[in-house]
């Protein structure tokens, strides 16, 4: 079922990028990921460091009973780190990475914005930078306003490895 | 002036001499004129005496005579004749009459040559015998004497008398006739023995007699005739009446008492004694020539006169010497004196000058010191005025400290506001971050819901909607506390500004109160200073007031110096004119020998030739715009008497 859901998901999402987004933002800029991706939005809380695991990966944290991986995505992306503050917020996000099962993990984001409906015609492919630079794991690039949204495929942000890894480390 | 010319040596003999000479003329004179008056005092008397005693003695003669006479006419033979003559005439006598002729030869044989002869004469005065004193009787008989004085006076008185000297008829020769009347028993007149006595030995006896050492004696009658003197040519021929200078003699002859006369006779001073005989008013004299017996007086003058010619000879050689002697050291002095006088008359110019600087100075000085003393006026009002707004300043800063104290209380009150309205934003803040939390935690909620719906499809559009709005709702609180919290934190920044900004003005504030104690300290100080101050420059004030009366009396004294030099000035001139006079006086050759020193001491003092003023130069000087002596106004020209910088009247007259 889950397979099935997502295969439609993607396939929708093939179809269209239509649709609901939480946006948040990195380092002033505004993100979009699939709003059927995030599983829940929690605040920032305690993390436990693993080692042994990419310097990304921050550690893990119990949610209600769950422990799920939680990575930097300002690490992951190779910008800069930056402190955790009231307004960081880890979204749990639902990965389907290619071990199979819907892995849960949390991205730890300066902040959470919104939820927004952003239209196909506001969408936008990614400009292709160079054959050498890998934009798959970009959506697309929602016009809002004079800004710009980089939708985000979390499923694609994550290599598989390292989805794996995760799993593992869950 | 040529007295004046004369030279102290000169004027000192002349003096000296003069001085001895009148001495010795009034000693000689009066012991001269004092002997003349007592040897003339003796000879008067002397003459007097003699005149008396000759007088005397001649009376007594005469009385002899007379007696005599007597004693002829007593004789008996003349007394015989005489009556028979009477009783008988003459031819009846004629025996009578030769008996006394004999007896009268015999008297005159014996009584000698001062008889000229004896005669008989009968009551009506016709002689009836006689004898001369050739014993001659011829010649008498028959002459006629009854008109004779002495007859006429023999009769009448009836005793004996004297007759007047007379010149004989016989002898021309002069004589006095003692007539004798001749009586009889009754009384009765019956005629006259006359004896003609020569008077020549009378004249003889007299002028025999010396008077003094060169008078003689002589005899006048009553007349004035002169009947004895030891010229004979005179007798009878000179009467004392009748020859001209000779009256105070006659006169005193004519006196009948014994006295003494001074006369003139023949171009000789003489004196006379005189006595009457006490017969027939004749009267003695015996004079004296004064040149005779004033001889002695005459050679003492003479003596007199050879020692005071010594005398003052040896004076003006002895005065000679001594103002010799003294005037050597007169002339140095003199000398001395005219250099000194000339040095103290440039001194005095010098000092006039100096003094003339002086008050010019002096008045420069007054002014500056009046400049002086305005200034300081305005720098002592300035100064007050400074200390008063010194004053208000202190008081000023006093009531602005007791300001400053309380503006920094309430600056404390207000930085404890602060701190608490500080404390009051933290709280808030607090309140406001659990607000925002809240809201973060719904709008997470809101979110999460959005996500709950979006996942329940079709079937959460509505819870969709509930969450957007309540994400809506939590966005707004959020925004709302984020505003609040905003505000918070700028009040909060303001209020740590303010409290900082405060910190400062609390720290300028202190410094403000400590400066302004300082300020205080200092404006009292300057106060104080400027009390000082003014003080000091009432007493510069005062020193400046005292130093214009010193000024004043400087001034004064440089006039007074000027004046003195001034005076000093015509006391050199007038003590040269003095030097001049003593050099005139002491004969010293002062030009020349002035001339020549001064060449030989100094060469440009061209005031030594500048001739000397004369007696009468300083009168004028005086008199003219100057006073000052040619001398020196010409060697220093520049020099201006005070007199000269003040307009003299004499100035205007020549206008």
């Amino acid at each position: 079922m889950t397979a099935q859901n997502a295969a439609v998901v993607m396939d929708k999402e093939d179809r269209s990028r239509e649709g609901k987004y939480l946006t948040f933002s990195l380092c002033n800029e505004e993100y979009g990921i699939g709003i059927l991706k995030v599983k829940e939005i929690i605040g920032m809380m305690a993390i436990t460091p693993v080692p042994q695991t990419p310097h990304f990966v921050k550690g893990v944290v119990n949610l209600r009973g769950k422990v799920i991986p939680v990575i930097d995505l300002r690490l992951k992306f190779g910008m800069e780190e930056s402190e955790y503050n009231e307004r960081t917020c880890i979204i749990v996000v639902e990965t389907s990475g290619a071990s199979s099962s819907y892995a849960m993990m949390g991205l730890v984001v300066d902040s959470v914005s919104e939820v927004v409906n952003i239209k196909e015609e506001d969408i936008e492919d990614s400009p292709a930078f160079g054959t050498r630079l890998s934009t798959e794991y970009i959506l697309g690039m929602a016009k809002s306003g004079d800004s710009v949204k980089i939708l985000l495929d979390i499923d694609k942000v994550l290599t598989a490895q390292e989805i794996q890894a995760l799993e593992k480390t869950a | 002036m040529k007295g004046r010319k004369l030279s102290l040596t000169q004027k000192l003999m002349f003096i000296g001499g003069a001085i001895v000479l009148a001495v010795v003329v009034a000693i000689g004179g009066v012991s001269i004129w004092k002997s003349m008056q007592s040897l003339i005092g003796l000879s008067k008397t002397n003459s007097q005496q003699q005149s008396e005693q000759m007088a005397a003695m001649v009376r007594m003669v005469m009385e002899e005579e007379v007696g005599k006479a007597k004693a002829i006419a007593a004789m008996g033979p003349v007394v015989q004749a005489a009556r028979q003559v009477a009783a008988q005439g003459a031819s009846g006598a004629h025996d009578a009459i030769a008996q006394a002729n004999e007896a009268l030869r015999a008297i005159i044989g014996v009584a000698g040559e001062q008889y000229e002869g004896i005669f008989l004469s009968d009551a009506s005065g016709t002689l009836f015998g006689g004898v001369l004193h050739d014993g001659n009787t011829k010649l008498y008989p028959g002459v006629q004497i009854k008109d004779r004085a002495y007859f006429k006076r023999a009769k009448e008185a009836g005793r004996p008398v004297i007759g007047q000297v007379i010149v004989s008829k016989i002898s021309k020769e002069p004589v006095a006739v003692i007539s004798v009347p001749l009586k009889n028993e009754k009384g009765q007149f019956l005629g006259i023995v006359g004896v003609t006595l020569k008077v020549g030995f009378l004249a003889e006896t007299v002028s025999q007699t010396k008077v003094g050492t060169a008078g003689y004696a002589y005899m006048t009658d009553k007349e004035g005739t002169i009947i004895a003197h030891p010229d004979k040519k005179l007798i009878l021929k000179l009467n004392l009446h009748k020859v001209p200078g000779l009256e105070p003699l006659a006169a005193a002859m004519d006196s009948g008492k014994s006295g003494v006369v001074e006369y003139r006779f023949r171009g000789a001073d003489k004196i006379s004694g005189y006595a009457p005989v006490g017969i027939n008013g004749w009267m003695v004299g015996a004079t004296q020539t004064k040149s005779e017996f004033l001889g002695p007086v005459r050679a003492m003058a003479w003596q007199v006169g050879a020692v005071s010619v010594v005398a003052v000879l040896l004076t003006l050689l002895a005065f000679f010497v001594f103002s010799r002697n003294m005037t050597r050291p007169i002339m140095v002095a003199t000398e001395g004196l005219s250099d000194g006088a000339d040095q103290v008359a440039e001194a005095s110019t010098q000092v006039s000058s100096a003094s003339q600087q002086l008050a010019e100075g002096a008045s420069e000085q007054a002014a500056s010191l009046e400049e002086t003393s305005s200034a300081l006026e305005e720098m002592a009002s300035m100064t007050r005025q400074n200390a008063d707004n010194a004053q208000q300043a202190d008081s000023i800063v006093k009531a602005s400290s007791g300001d400053i104290s309380e503006a920094q209380r309430s600056m404390q009150a207000l930085t404890q506001s602060m701190q608490e309205i500080s404390q009051a934003s933290t709280e808030t803040q607090k309140i406001i971050k659990t607000i925002d939390e809240i809201a973060f935690q719904t709008n997470l909620l809101a979110l999460n819901a959005a996500v709950e719906a979006a996942r329940a499809g079709e079937a959460g559009t509505g819870f969709a909607v509930v969450a957007d709005e309540v994400r809506n709702l939590a966005m707004r609180s959020a925004e709302a506390a984020r505003n609040t919290a905003e505000l918070i934190e700028a009040t909060v920044k303001k209020v740590s500004g303010g409290e900082s900004i405060l910190k400062d003005a609390n720290q300028a504030f202190q410094k403000v109160a400590e400066g302004a104690s300082k300020i205080g300290e200092l404006v009292s100080e300057i106060a104080a200073a400027s009390g000082e101050q003014a003080e000091g420059i009432s007493q510069v004030n005062r020193a400046v007031s005292e130093m214009d009366q010193v000024l004043q009396r400087n001034a004064s004294t440089t006039e007074e110096t000027a004046s003195a030099a001034e005076e000093l000035n015509a006391q050199a001139q007038q003590m040269r004119q003095y030097v001049r006079a003593l050099a005139d006086l002491v004969g010293l050759k002062a030009h020349g020998r002035k001339g020549e020193k001064r060449k030989a001491a100094s060469g440009p003092s061209t005031e030594r030739d500048v001739p000397v003023p004369s007696l009468k130069a300083p009168s004028k000087s005086k008199k003219g715009n100057g006073a000052r002596p040619p001398a020196v106004s010409q060697k220093e020209p520049a020099q201006v008497s005070p007199e000269e910088l003040i307009p003299f009247d004499d100035d205007f007259s020549e206008f």
